[in-house]
């Protein structure tokens, strides 16, 4: 069964929050503003799926960079394990432990599988704002790939020229 | 509710500037983003190649470079020494792919010697990232087109989201062929 929680659509400012980003470092949302960030919350740290999808994001950090936007990756995972993955894929990237209480940002933003115990495969972009502007949560099985951020990236940008 | 993946185009289609084996008039096109450094392309190889043969006359495969770099450092002088073969493209291409891992630029320019390539013409495309641009527009095709690992393979121009054994991509090439079959007898009923 999944979370919902309307704070977590589009439209609406995304919850605020601090999580561990390494042992003793944490990362607070709201203090990113200015800039588009990408929220990635995955199952697991080490699954098959999960590393294909993160792989593919730590290429892509610089298309990224073209947009300014800072991306992320939310699991339940404790801040050691996300070390260890990190290192293992090389990803230079953040990893946010949602260790303790478990999965609480992912209950906040209505992408946690209680039945399960961890995330959803689930995207969000934020604009500079905070407010979420695409949203996407993946068939589990199923890597999302990097299209919907980029296309949703370059809407962002449309928009703030057109405004 | 189980919810059936997007199967994002290939995007652009296969043009001049692809490579490509196999008949221009083919019924059924396979193409391929991969990687010469990842184990996974390494067994899809061999099945694309059986499946070249048992499909001869009516499958055409593509090939187009997406180095996951951070990973796999030597993807991509692989992919430029290949695009350095020139004419000599497809014979570089397997012999890449025959012994995993020894990609290094010494083993690199043995293969272009193999396949009769100046090693120099190897050495001036890596000193020059003569193919840099390239393969840049590769990874941004693959990005448009939905690549979400690799390989990625798209069948008739949509993104191929089973499992890259042979059976699962011998139904999915029959199934396509079935698919143009319906579509053509439409377009052209008999009279």
């Amino acid at each position: 069964m999944k979370n919902t929680n309307q704070g977590s659509q589009v439209g609406f400012v995304a919850p605020d929050f601090t999580l561990p980003e390494a042992p003793g470092k944490n990362w607070t949302l709201s203090q990113t503003l200015g800039r588009p960030r990408v929220l990635v919350f995955y199952p697991a740290d080490f699954s098959p799926v999960c590393s294909d999808q993160l792989t593919i994001y730590n290429e892509l950090l610089d298309e990224f960079k073209r947009f300014n936007a800072l991306l992320v990756g939310i699991s339940v995972d404790g801040t050691w394990c996300h070390k260890a993955y990190s290192q293992s894929r090389k990803l230079e990237f953040p990893l946010l432990a949602d260790f303790e209480p478990k999965g609480m940002v992912a209950r906040r933003y209505g992408v946690y599988r209680n039945d399960d115990g961890f995330c959803e495969r689930a995207i969000f972009v934020l604009d500079a704002a905070g407010v979420i502007r695409w949203r996407y949560v993946s068939p589990i099985e199923i890597n999302p790939g990097a299209d919907g951020i980029l296309h949703a990236l370059e809407s962002l940008t449309i928009n703030n020229v057109q405004a | 509710m189980r919810l059936e993946p997007p199967r994002p185009a290939l995007a652009p289609p296969l043009g001049p500037e692809d490579h490509i084996y196999g008949p221009a008039e083919a019924v059924v096109e396979l193409v391929a983003y991969g990687d010469y450094q990842c184990p996974h392309c390494h067994t899809a190889h061999p099945i694309t190649q059986s499946l070249m043969e048992e499909f001869t006359g009516q499958l055409r495969f593509g090939w187009r470079h997406f180095p996951l770099s951070k990973i796999h450092p030597d993807a991509r002088n692989a992919a430029m020494a290949a695009e350095a073969c020139g004419d000599k493209f497809w014979h570089m291409h397997n012999l890449l792919f025959t012994d995993t891992g020894k990609l290094s630029r010494e083993n690199l320019l043995q293969y272009a010697r193999q396949v009769q390539i100046d090693p120099q013409t190897v050495i001036a495309a890596w000193d020059q990232n003569r193919y840099g641009e390239l393969i840049r527009r590769h990874i941004a095709s693959g990005l448009r087109s939905g690549v979400n690992t690799t390989p990625t393979f798209y069948i008739n121009g949509r993104r191929h989201n089973g499992g890259f054994d042979k059976q699962t991509l011998t139904a999915a090439l029959l199934q396509a062929i079935a698919e143009k079959s319906t579509a053509s007898a439409r377009q052209n009923p008999p009279t």
